[in-house]
């Protein structure tokens, strides 16, 4: 999706305007409702499918809350403490529209990587050694899901 | 005869003063290994340490895999980043107090460090 393999892309960090979210949030509702409707990705079997959120979500409250914030909105306690006083680069906001468009394939390599690996901050680790495939798949799944789940409940 | 004994006297002292002043004046250098992700000390898992105001710890990864080190507490906050087997990283301490020191890749690491 990328060409320029490794280099994550620069909207990264660029915020969407507040205004625009309800107009988003509308959307997504509509596409939550039809993808509800339509039948599971070939790609992936349905055992692999069912459960996948709560599982992301699992995983998501052991390895990356202290950073990314237990709403996934990037206010884990490291940034508090931390990071705002180092003025680096804060932990992303999965709660943001942006993040149900990222490419999956995108999102899995940054987390099996780490930030350093992908011209992004040294402060996210890589954790391809810590979790299995799947488990990332499942965090990947977790991460765009995330803005849907909180545009329907605002 | 006298003199030759007064000689070592005097030497020997010097000796032991030589070796206090090395000893409060120079700051230790703790190796930490980080080893089946829990932290060891001379061969032994720690789960707490105690130092002396001025020391340094040197965290060493001698796993397989990543760690990243870091540090929330009021003592001494800091994030040594990941780093991979055989690479190591210092943190001096030099204030008195109690540090918890944790990794961001295995949430079941955790350490003690109280510094006197
Ligand atoms: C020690 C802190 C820390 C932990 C733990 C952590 N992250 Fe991160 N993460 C960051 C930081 C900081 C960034 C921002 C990187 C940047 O923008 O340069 C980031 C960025 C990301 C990105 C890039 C998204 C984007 O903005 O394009 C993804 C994906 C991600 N993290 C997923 C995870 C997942 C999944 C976990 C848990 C398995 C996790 N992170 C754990 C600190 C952390
Ligand atoms: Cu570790």
């Amino acid at each position: 999706m990328y060409p320029n393999d490794g280099q994550a892309p620069t909207s990264a960090h660029v915020h969407p305007l507040k205004k625009s979210e309800p107009v988003i949030a509308k959307f997504r509702i509509l596409t939550l409702l039809l993808s509800a409707a339509l039948p599971i990705a070939p790609a992936q079997t349905k055992a692999d499918a069912e459960g996948q959120y709560e599982r992301g979500e699992k995983l998501f409250s052991t390895y990356c809350v202290r950073c990314h914030g237990k709403n996934a909105d990037g206010e884990g306690r490291m940034v508090k403490r931390l990071y705002r006083k180092l003025k680096t680069q804060l932990p992303s906001n999965f709660t943001l529209g942006i993040y149900s468009d990222r490419p999956a394939e995108y999102l899995h390599k940054i987390i099996t990587n780490g930030g350093e690996n992908h011209s992004m901050s040294k402060y996210m680790p890589p954790f391809g050694e810590e979790l299995s495939a799947k488990n990332i798949d499942d965090l990947v799944h977790f991460i765009r899901k995330t803005p849907e789940k909180y545009a329907i409940d605002p | 005869m006298q003199t030759q004994s007064k000689q070592k006297l005097l030497h020997a002292a010097f000796i032991i003063a030589a070796m206090l002043t090395t000893i409060t004046a120079q700051a230790a250098e703790i190796v930490v290994d980080q080893h089946n992700k829990t932290f060891v000390v001379e061969g032994n898992k720690v789960e707490a340490i105690t130092i002396n105001a001025g020391d340094t710890l040197r965290f060493r990864n001698d796993d397989p895999f990543f760690h990243n080190i870091f540090s929330l507490s009021d003592l001494k906050t800091f994030d040594l980043g990941s780093f991979p087997k055989g690479q190591s990283k210092t943190v001096t301490f030099d204030k008195a107090g109690m540090a918890e020191v944790e990794c961001a890749i295995h949430p079941e690491m955790y350490m003690e460090v109280t510094v006197k």
